[in-house]
């Protein structure tokens, strides 16, 4: 007998007994809200309340994390199997509040300007879209997270504004970015009509994959990828990055480029664990399309990246370079994750140290060329010593972390080739091997123009110490002893 | 922390104390710097009297000496298994000249940096970094430690190349760079393909271990590298063969040969003296150890195949390196080239794969070491006095500055090949290694061995020519009377260091027996384990 009240009692059981293990989640919430009322208050002191409030919001989300990871060991299905809280959730929702928590504070000491508290809220929500990126199994869910990353993303760039190209990079990254999130939702709705089911992990789903037509099923793939592509910043839908790099304030800059990476590859890796290993058609056409992908962003990413004369659209084109090589980790991965980890990690660290020294840079000099950077090499010694540090673990040159980070990339897609023997594979190793030399190239123009050539001496730099340029030290430290000790991240990663 | 670890890291201890002296003291840099070189030296002295000559080393572990193994890297990863890299450092004969060459040139490398005033501190510390990094890689016996030596090396180069270079640094230093690189970013691909063939039979778990490296036994069955019953193939050849390949180019860039040699020039005529004498006295030699340690120990049944082709390389090398020198109007450019044909005597002594040959080899790169390290030095002395390095600008040298033109001459006699100085050893040792090879069935045709003999004619052409052009004749110089009044004659410094350079030829010229018994064990290990297989 069919019982509706039994069905909802279900649902409503299910529900409950989620919510203890979404903590993390509705803290972030919570401070969210209060964050937005304290905004509208009025108040001298509204710019260290708000510090505060984030820092406590993510502290108190971090420590639920924390306390989840070590009770927990197996993988649990929660709202209908809609979200998953598993090891790789935990971790990389861990690592991107801690980065959060790193933004917040930079974010504190770059920007001095009131609007500062609503920046502060917009980083607590885009972390709780992209805890729920780290736990999705359904498209809605997906598509949920990915829009409130987006649309947080999109108010920082544009928000903060102050003229006609700060505007037109908003513009641009909101315009592109609805299309783009339009599109992959016309692909999940494609997908929903061949498999009758938006949980892409499910059985029914991949039933209805293998059994739906061959080119109805390879638009949606291609379509939902575009989604996932542009918030990657993958060729060919990354017009926008250079622009929101240079428009954005850098601290902005510098979330974009690293912490949605972190979810949104997650995110990806998900999809690509559940759809990719069947010896189903769809399953080549998601692989060998990210293959492709990861192709042409690793070579054009860097080779475009050698012309710019722009410090942060070079960081930019190289970001661009640095997404062909996670998608190497997200089609090379298996079952363990350190490989990945260690790189988003080492990725990240260097990123933002770049995007803080670059800040640094700008407000000493208020310019972003690389070629205002001429000879102070001599007058910031230890700034640039550090920048350098940093561009060359991004190039991935030893000891530093970018090293360990490639050499593990590289180790993941090897043992897969030993065991395929796929010629795209080898065409990846070798780009990604080739394009290193080609990423030094640009990375090196820095120190080139700030050590190599002299300069001119008539330019007055301050050479005050801020809280930013310890920042720029410890990250740079950081990027030394983790890469001459990479089972430090491993010891954490598996605690 | 063993002595051998203690060489190593002294210097960078020493860059420590450049960063953290302030400013005011800055005159007194160069005097840490020393300092350290001269602790180093005294270390190196001591292990090479200390160093027991009847132990082989090669491929077993037990006979390598100032062994040190520490667990440095232990990574559980479930699906790549465990990972193990350990700080391996340890000597044998092939390493132990190396060593101690390398700390000598750093020692005339500092010395000569003396009048150095654009940014001490920087300076020192870069030039301690590298010795760190070169004395790191010459005693490294696990891949990744050698790796990460291999490349922190550029860094400071680059550096030392850009910041302190000639007019078009900027070029030659991201020119040297990027060859470099180049080389060794898929000497690392090959890195990761060895990993995961060869596991350490203690363990079971996959290695980096050189000498693991060296066992066919370790290689696991089908593997990607896998030693027998190998049929994995890449763009036609035999996978190993690639590996070898690849790896031969990393360090024949570095060597180098001819055609990956356009590089040496820019960087040599662009660096400061110092960094010249860097460049030529170690850095070539880090090719060639390179091609023996590696290419040679963990291929070793590729050699038969790629004999030829190595020999052939490295006549090409003598004679076109021979022949651009003879051309070059631009006395570092001159120099720069007789580099490249000399190592081209280590090329082809190595694809002898005699014991003479390869004795040789090692000669000629410990002799070349320090005699082009003493070339470059000549070369700086002249182009601090004038900053002009034409060789047609100057005429009849000898007459003005007589005490000088004996210390060139002497060094340029050395240089060519005269018996009686360590260059002859080597180069007699090569021919004599390439002309026995195709008796032993090594795929090396007569002929080589006399277009290397030819290779040592020639050197006398270009170095005897120069000298005669530069030295010969009544004065005359480009710049007149100013030129006049800056060529000074050579002070006591510059003999401090040209003394014991041209002393060292003579000694290894006349009594070979120093070096070659040093190195003798070694050699015919390595001869023996290549045929073995």
């Amino acid at each position: 007998m069919f019982q509706p009240s039994s069905a909802v009692a279900l649902v409503l059981d299910d529900i409950l007994g989620s919510l203890p293990w979404i903590l993390p989640e509705i803290v972030l919430s919570v401070t969210f809200l209060l964050l937005l009322v304290i905004s509208i208050l009025k108040g001298e002191k509204k710019k260290q309340i708000g510090l505060c409030l984030s820092l406590l919001g993510l502290g108190i989300a971090g420590y639920q994390l924390f306390q989840q990871n070590s009770m927990n060991s197996s993988e649990l299905l929660l709202f209908a199997n809609t979200y998953k809280v598993d090891n790789i959730s935990i971790k990389y929702s861990l690592l991107i509040t801690l980065f959060t928590v790193l933004l917040t504070i930079y974010a504190y000491f770059s920007l001095t300007k009131e609007k500062l508290i609503e920046l502060f809220a917009l980083l607590i929500a885009a972390t709780l879209g992209m805890y729920a990126l780290c736990s999705s199994t359904h498209w809605l869910m997906t598509f949920i997270a990915i829009e409130t990353v987006s649309l947080c993303s999109y108010a920082m760039v544009g928000y903060f504004s102050n003229n006609r190209f700060e505007t037109e990079a908003a513009m641009k990254y909101a315009l592109f970015g609805a299309t783009c999130s339009a599109i992959m939702l016309y692909g999940i709705s494609l997908a929903y009509a061949q498999t009758g089911t938006l949980n892409f992990t499910s059985p029914e789903y991949l039933m209805g994959l293998a059994e739906g037509s061959n080119a109805m099923i390879s638009v949606s793939i291609l379509f939902i990828l575009i989604g996932f592509a542009f918030k990657l910043s993958m060729i060919p839908v990354h017009f926008w990055t250079p622009d929101v790099y240079q428009g954005a304030p850098t601290v902005v800059t510098a979330f974009i480029a690293s912490v949605p990476k972190i979810a949104v590859s997650i995110m990806l890796f998900r999809w690509v664990e559940a759809n990719a290993y069947t010896a189903y058609m769809y399953s080549d056409v998601l692989v060998y399309s990210l293959v492709i992908l990861s192709l042409a962003s690793m070579w054009a990413g860097n080779l475009a990246a050698l012309v710019q004369s722009n410090a942060k659209r070079l960081m930019a084109y190289s970001s661009i370079g640095h997404t062909g090589i996670i998608i190497m980790l997200i089609l090379f991965t298996r079952d363990q994750h350190n490989s990945f980890f260690y790189y988003l990690t080492a990725y990240s660290i260097a990123t933002i140290g770049v995007f803080i020294a670059i800040d640094v840079l700008e407000n000493k000099t208020g310019s972003q060329e690389i070629n205002s950077y001429y000879g102070l090499g001599a007058k910031l010694p230890v700034l640039f010593i550090c920048f350098t540090i940093l561009l060359t673990s991004l190039a991935g040159i030893p000891p530093l972390m970018g090293f360990v980070g490639k050499l593990l990339v590289f180790s993941e897609a090897f043992k897969v080739y030993q065991y395929t023997g796929d010629v795209s594979t080898l065409l990846l190793l070798i780009s990604g091997a080739l394009t290193t030399v080609v990423s030094l190239f640009y990375y090196f123009k820095i120190p080139l123009y700030a050590f190599l050539k002299q300069g001119s001496g008539s330019q007055q730099i301050s050479n005050k110490h801020t809280a930013l340029y310890t920042a720029i030290i410890i990250l740079t430290i950081f990027t030394i002893i983790l890469g001459v000790f990479p089972q430090i991240v491993f010891n954490i990663y598996f605690k | 922390m063993g002595i051998l670890s203690l060489i190593i890291f002294l210097p960078l201890l020493g860059a420590l104390i450049i960063l953290l002296t302030p400013r005011k003291f800055q005159n007194y840099y160069k005097h840490i710097a020393l300092v350290f070189t001269l602790g180093q030296l005294t270390l190196g002295g001591w292990l090479y009297l200390n160093f027991d000559q009847t132990l082989p080393g090669i491929n077993k572990l037990s006979s390598f000496q100032w062994l040190e193994k520490l667990q440095w890297i232990r990574l559980d990863l479930a699906g790549l298994g465990q990972l193990e890299i350990d700080y391996l450092i340890g000597l044998d004969g092939l390493s132990m000249p190396m060593v101690l060459l390398s700390i000598l040139i750093m020692l005339m490398a500092t010395v000569s940096s003396w009048n150095t005033r654009k940014s001490t501190k920087a300076y020192f510390t870069l030039l301690l970094i590298l010795n760190t990094a070169v004395i790191g890689l010459f005693s490294a016996l696990d891949f990744f430690l050698f790796y990460i030596f291999y490349e922190v090396m550029l860094l400071p180069l680059y550096f030392l190349i850009g910041i302190w270079g000639g007019e078009r640094r900027e070029y030659a230093a991201i020119k040297f760079f990027l060859y470099t690189l180049f080389g060794s970013v898929f000497m690392l691909l090959i890195i990761v393909g060895l990993y995961f063939s060869v596991i350490n039979p203690e363990t079971g778990a996959h290695t980096f271990n050189m000498l693991h490296m060296m066992d066919p036994l370790n290689y696991v069955e089908h593997s990607f590298f896998a030693f027998y019953n190998n049929d994995i193939t890449l763009l036609g050849l035999p996978i190993r063969t690639v590996g070898f390949l690849v790896l031969f180019i990393a360090f024949a860039i570095k060597v180098p040969t001819f055609p990956l040699h356009t590089w040496l020039p820019d960087a040599h005529v662009e660096a400061p003296t110092p960094i010249s004498i860097i460049l030529a006295g170690i850095l070539l030699k880090v090719g060639g150890y390179g091609i023996l340690r590696v290419c040679y120990g963990i291929f070793p049944d590729v050699i038969p195949q790629v004999s030829y082709y190595i020999g052939l390389i490295g006549v090409i090398s003598i004679l076109y390196g021979a022949l651009l020198a003879i051309a070059q109007t631009h006395l570092k450019r001159m120099v720069a080239y007789a580099s490249v044909s000399h190592m081209g005597f280590v090329i082809l002594g190595i694809a002898s794969v005699t014991a003479e040959g390869i004795s040789g080899a090692i000669f000629q790169m410990v002799s070349h070491g320090f005699l082009s390290a003493g070339l470059f030095f000549i070369v700086g002395m002249i182009s601090d006095r004038t900053g002009d390095l034409n060789i047609y600008h100057y005429r009849g040298l000898a007459s003005k500055l007589p005490r000088t033109a004996v210390y060139v001459g002497l060094l340029f006699f050395a240089s060519l090949g005269m018996p009686g100085f360590s260059a002859f050893i080597g180069e007699a040792f090569v021919v004599i290694g390439s002309f026995n090879a195709s008796e032993l069935d090594i795929d090396l045709p007569k002929w080589m061995a006399a277009a290397g003999a030819l290779g040592i004619l020639m050197s006398a052409i270009y170095f005897l020519w120069t000298y005669q052009r530069m030295y010969f004749g009544g004065l005359k110089l480009k710049g007149g009377k100013d030129w006049e009044m800056a060529l000074t004659e050579i002070t006591t410094r510059e003999q401090v260091v040209l003394l014991p350079i041209i002393a060292l030829a003579l000694i290894l010229g006349i009594l070979p027996g120093i070096l070659l018994d040093t190195i003798n064990s070694s050699v015919s290990q390595l001869v023996t384990y290549i045929f073995s297989l």
